[in-house]
């Protein structure tokens, strides 16, 4: 999948050694596996959930990390930041009109305040990346379920966590974003984790 | 960032458990499982508040794919539109800027297509425009009318136009490739003549491409080629298909924000018949210059610069047509060439006369002359080398160039066609092979970049995996004599490593004898030693003897390293660097270095990178490591001996460079290169009858080879013996490109004091299809004008040149250019023109060279600010030797201007290496002669006058240098006799006809001093 086998498991090791000063080049690097993976979760019909978006996003991170025999004292942090790199993919998409997000329903009248859809999934992207400052695993279980569409077991097999905790981050996870977003005005800056 | 694990695990569970029950039954369900434990109900009944207002906020996945096609199609099949009158009969496509439908206007009963633009492009459709539509020709698609019908996304405009059936030019050419030279003449023809016609009405199409023809049939059945989207174009849609990354029809002037005109028509047309006739596009991108400026084409045009389009000129490459079909008639490579010219004024003025080209009809002699190869490009690299070590560089260079023609037979080459392993791990078993072959001095393996080069001639990327058919291709092209293949492979017991040596014969597709040998080992470290046993095998059986082979026997941990891993990484690098990712090449170099600190190949390799990347400190920090490590095991090998060499030469340490060269030579006496250096090395200290030895005997080892000719024409030049040089030039002549000959031959005439020949010269080399050699044109042409006294006429040139240069966006060269542009201007006395040529020269390019010379005339001039400033440039590119030494020149250059001659004196002095005859000597002699220690003085110009004439412009490459140092050497001071005869009749050779001003004055002062002196 990636071309550049042997530096990438470089920079693996580096980053899984601890250097994050790599991350960026890890990611330059992945940008068009990321891109292709991203796309491939855009182009799944709606509905229409069978097909493995485990493997899907769990191809770059077997391929990298367990492929090339790389310790990760941290798998889960590498995994996290792949899919938030997609996140961020899906939201450029959409910039491009190549995607439009659904109706979100339900939703009270205050969450929207004056923002069209665009603007409140910018925000909730803009938030996610706080939260993710706060609990890495926690923002993961929301983008892989919100935004790529997973399972609760799927997330789970691919964070290597019980499904149970999946349920209860992704709650926590709502919430926190949930919170800020009904704030007027809307906050987009840091907060803190709730319990 | 952490994992948080904030909940008690009850609650999770809890939780979770709740939440798979309806909601309705949820808090019933928690309040019975927490029973009496009030904190845990508070907290899961909080929970499921929450989740309760939340309701199904990012419950559901949050984006969704639009559908295109249901989005943006205005009209659906089977609908009808304008009032009924056409009938939808299917979608057909959707181009660049529209969606076209097959359709029928009931009116007339007929086919037609319908063509609505896409969302953004809605109001295209302005009255002119529509006037232009209807611009009649067999060859264009003929447009009937504008409509307008309310769709679900408003008003949509839309054209209905000719339906033609058949293909664009596009798919035909992906589906069966390039096309038969009758058919596409006559496509050619008919697209020529569709274009002409919408031009004489005043039309541009703007947006001309192989997907804009479409192939179809007359009535007659025959063929028609339609030209579709006549002036469509728009800036927006021209904008947005640069967005796309692809301007793959756009002449460089419309990148560079020009308005479209008939000749950025023509240029894509030129790219059109390119793909006809090769089936692919023109342009090559170049990969290293792409990953470094990845981006510049997504800059919108209201930010792109004329600064930023240099840099993408570079990052697309012309193919030769001929080099991609060879057999493609003349006359269709001199056409589409000139349609690409990138200066719209060199291209056709009309389609029409691409026809008549087409056709035969000859071009015009003055553009034939022009005419370029032009994918040749001087490096960066090469530059900085040129200015580093002066008369050295010339030989390099022109040994770099030579050594690509595969035509010249190198001797006593193989080829390591490469180990092939089932085993990863031990992929690096090449490059241990490899390093252990080095150490022979009975034959020379093929360097990979040589490899490279080969495989780039024979239009395979460098990573191609070599079969034994293209090795033996590879070393029928590269002259090497044996073709050398194993296979690593792995049974039960051990590791079996099978090595093949093929005699190479004059056809790739058997070899002339082949030898075979299996070794094994049992494990990992065992295949070590085996691997240099292969390596003795493959010595003997080359022919190596025994004495021979026990001079130079070491086993793999010291030729390269015992270190699997380093030798795979190695492998990679070499790989990553063939590719042009050097920055992954470095990387795993790093990584190599790693697993094996005291691999002295991986430091070198890494050093070549960081050179070629003009990372000068880092670089020679690599080479410094690797030599310390090869010192310290003595080991010999070429590949060492020579970057070691190489390496103490750089750093100006000449009589260091000198020793192991001589060493390299005792060594490898039958290697050509050992000799060539040497004499490079003998040279650089002056000690010319050494070096014409040693020139001598490495043109005995190759006679082929110009590059010991070129040498051996030099020093007969500096020792007076004008027959001989001459014969060199001749030999040079009948073994490179004429270029060399014809350039050093304007040198010889300038020598003679025959300027005029030495202009005839300039101008055949202005004349050469090889861009390089155009510019040098201008270059000499300015040089010999300006020896001559004629500084109007050479300052006249150069501008010529720079903008020559510039046009090109040959931005290096423009910037060499422009320097010396500045001294000539500054030597004429405009001050101002010629700070400000060296002010833009340094904005072009900040390579040490151009900001010596540019910081230096700033400095002649009075700009002592702006030269401090370059001074300060120039400390900033780090320690490494030429940087320092330009350094030290500028800051000498500066305190003189300053008039602290002795200040100035300690910085040359330290620039200038006494036993080396030219290193800043003519600033030292200068500055001599400004302390007036008028006797050292005259040893310094006395040396510096004695220089052949082509190795000066390297010491110091000032347009006029020799007749003005002449001129102001023996103004300042007493010059002994027999010198002054000497070069006095050479100088008013030279000035017989310069400039009336300079004619009254110095001019005529020498020859007052000559007829007294020398009658």
């Amino acid at each position: 999948m990636a071309k550049d086998d042997g530096v990438i498991t470089i920079l693996l090791h580096r980053w899984a050694a601890g250097d994050r000063g790599v991350e960026q080049e890890i990611f330059a690097r992945l940008m068009e596996d990321l891109k292709l993976i991203a796309g491939r979760c855009l182009r799944r019909e709606r509905g229409n959930y069978s097909l493995s978006r485990t493997e899907l996003v769990h191809e770059l991170y077997i391929k990298l990390a367990e492929g090339k025999k790389i310790q990760f004292a941290d798998r889960n942090h590498f995994f996290a930041i792949c899919t938030m790199k997609i996140k961020w993919l899906l939201i450029d998409k959409a910039r491009e009109d190549k995607v439009e997000f659904v109706a979100m329903e339900g939703l009270p009248e205050g969450l929207f305040g004056y923002r069209n859809k665009f603007e409140l999934m910018v925000a909730i992207n803009t938030l996610l990346d706080d939260l993710e400052k706060i609990s890495v695993r926690r923002s993961c279980v929301v983008v892989l379920r919100s935004y790529l569409g997973c399972t609760s077991k799927e997330t789970a097999k691919l964070l290597g966590i019980t499904e149970d905790i999946v349920e209860h981050e992704y709650h926590k996870g709502r919430k926190w974003l949930f919170e800020r977003l009904s704030e007027d005005p809307p906050c987009l800056g840091m907060g803190t984790a709730p319990n | 960032m952490s994992w948080n694990g904030d909940c008690s695990e009850l609650v999770v569970t809890l939780f979770a458990e709740t939440m798979r029950l309806q909601p309705s039954e949820r808090q019933r369900f928690a309040r019975e499982k927490c029973g009496t434990d009030e904190d845990l109900y508070r907290e899961l009944s909080e929970m499921l508040e929450w989740e309760e207002r939340m309701g199904g906020f990012l419950h559901d996945p949050v984006i969704k794919h639009i559908d295109f096609d249901a989005a943006e199609r205005p009209f659906q099949p089977g609908q009808t539109v304008a009032d009924g009158r056409f009938y939808i009969v299917r979608f057909v496509a959707a181009g660049g800027m529209g969606m076209v439908y097959e359709a029928v206007d009931t009116k007339h009963d007929r086919r037609v297509a319908i063509k609505c633009p896409k969302p953004g492009f809605s109001r295209l459709l302005t009255p002119e425009l529509l006037g232009a539509l209807r611009v009649r020709h067999d060859n264009i698609c003929l447009v009937n009318d504008t409509h307008t019908e309310k769709a679900d996304s408003g008003e949509v405009d839309f054209l209905t136009m000719e339906f033609l059936d058949g293909e664009t030019l596009s798919e035909r050419l992906s589906r069966e490739g390039k096309l038969e030279i009758e058919e596409a003449l006559e496509i050619a023809r008919q697209l020529c003549a569709g274009v002409a016609a919408a031009h004489g009405s005043g039309i541009l199409h703007k947006d001309l491409k192989s997907s804009n023809v479409i192939l179809t049939h007359n009535k007659d059945g025959s063929s028609r080629a339609v030209i579709t989207d006549f002036g469509l174009a728009t800036e927006a849609h021209l904008e947005s298909q640069l967005e796309g990354g692809t301007p793959a029809y756009m002449a460089p002037e419309l990148l560079n924000g020009a308005p479209a005109t008939k000749q950025s028509d023509i240029f894509a047309l030129g790219v059109i018949f390119y793909e006809m006739v090769t089936g692919e596009s023109p342009f090559e991108s170049d990969s290293k210059q792409d990953s470094s400026k990845s981006g510049s084409l997504a800059i919108p045009s209201r930010i792109r610069t004329s600064s930023l389009w240099p840099k993408f000129n570079h990052s697309r490459t012309l193919v030769l047509p001929r080099t991609r079909v060879r057999n493609l008639p003349r006359r269709w490579n001199r056409t589409i060439l000139r349609c690409l010219e990138p200066d719209p004024k060199q291209r056709f003025d009309s389609a029409e006369s691409v026809t008549a080209a087409l056709e035969g009809e000859p071009l015009p002699v003055t553009y034939e002359l022009r005419r370029a190869g032009r994918t040749l490009r001087r490096s960066r690299e090469t530059q900085a080398v040129l200015l580093l070590t002066l008369i050295v560089a010339v030989s390099w260079w022109f040994y770099r160039y030579y050594i690509q023609m595969p035509q010249i037979p190198a001797g006593t080459k193989v080829l390591v066609a490469g180990v092939a392993s089932s085993e990863p791990d031990l992929s690096g078993i090449t490059v241990a092979l490899k390093g252990e072959l080095q150490q022979s001095a009975h034959f020379e393996v093929e360097a990979d970049d040589g490899v490279n080069q080969v495989l780039k001639q024979m239009e395979k990327p460098a990573n191609t995996v070599v079969n034994s058919r293209t090795a033996r291709e590879i070393a029928l092209r590269c002259g090497a004599a044996l073709v050398i293949f194993g296979v690593l492979s792995r049974t039960p017991q051990d590791y079996v490593l099978a090595m093949n040596v093929e005699r190479a014969k004059s056809t790739p597709l058997l070899p002339a004898a082949t030898w075979s040998k299996r070794f094994h080992a049992r494990d990992q470290k065992e295949l070590l030693t085996q691997v240099h046993s292969a390596a003795l095998w493959i010595r003997r059986v080359a022919g190596e003897s025994e004495a021979e082979i026990a001079q130079q026997d070491r086993p793999v941990e010291d030729t390269t390293t015992s270190s699997w891993q380093a030798l795979q990484l190695l492998e990679q690098a070499n790989q990553k660097h063939a590719t042009g990712d050097d920055n992954a090449a470095l990387l795993l170099l790093d990584e190599a270095i790693q697993a094996d600190p005291r691999f002295a190949m991986a430091h070198m390799r890494k050093a070549d990178i960081l050179i070629a990347e003009t990372r000068y400190s880092e670089g020679y920090a690599e080479w410094q490591k690797a030599i310390a490590i090869t010192d310290k095991t003595e080991l010999t090998s070429r590949e060492n001996l020579r970057i070691k060499g190489q390496y103490y030469d750089d750093v100006g340490d000449f009589k260091s460079a000198e020793k192991t060269f001589h060493e390299y030579v005792l060594h490898y006496p039958n290697d050509f290169f050992a000799w060539f250096y040497w004499g490079n090395t003998l040279n650089e200290l002056n000690r010319r009858k050494e070096a014409l030895l040693a020139f001598k005997k490495a043109a005995d080892m190759e006679p082929g080879s110009s590059s010991a000719y070129f040498q051996l024409a030099l020093e007969y030049l500096s020792l007076g013996d004008r027959t001989s040089a001459e014969a060199n030039v001749q030999k040079v002549a009948m073994s490179s490109p004429p270029e060399w000959a014809t350039w050093l031959s304007a040198y010889l005439a300038l020598s003679d004091g025959k300027p005029s020949l030495a202009i005839d010269r300039a101008l055949q080399l202005r004349a050469s299809p090889a861009l390089d050699w155009q510019s040098q044109g201008y270059l000499l042409q300015a040089n010999v004008l300006a020896e001559m006294g004629k500084r109007q006429d050479a300052i006249a040139v150069l501008r010529e040149g720079v903008e020559f240069d510039r046009q090109r966006g040959r931005t290096s060269d423009q910037a060499e250019l422009l320097v010396l542009l500045a001294y000539l201007l500054h030597k004429a006395g405009d001050t101002l023109k010629a700070s400000e040529s060296a002010s833009v020269a340094i904005e072009l390019d900040q390579s040490p060279g151009i900001l010596l010379q540019a910081g230096v005339v700033l400095a002649r001039v009075g700009e002592i600010e702006a030269a401090n400033r370059v001074l300060a440039r120039l400390q900033n590119q780090g320690h490494w030797p030429y940087a320092q030494l330009a350094s030290n020149l500028l800051a000498g250059e500066i305190e003189q201007a300053h008039g602290s001659a002795s200040k100035a004196l300690m910085y040359f002095r330290t620039s200038s290496r006494l036993e080396v005859p030219w290193n800043g000597r003519e600033w030292l002699a200068r500055n001599l002669i400004a302390a007036n220690m008028k006797t050292q003085a005259k040893q310094v110009v006395s040396d510096l006058l004695a220089v052949p004439i082509p190795q000066i412009y390297y010491l110091q490459p000032w347009p006029g240098i020799w007749a003005d140092s002449f001129a102001e050497f023996t103004a300042a001071m007493d010059f002994p006799g027999d010198q002054f005869c000497i070069y006095g009749s050479r100088y008013l050779a030279l000035r017989d006809n310069a400039d009336p001003e300079l004619r009254a004055s110095e001019v005529s002062r020498i020859r007052t001093h000559f007829e007294r002196l020398c009658h």
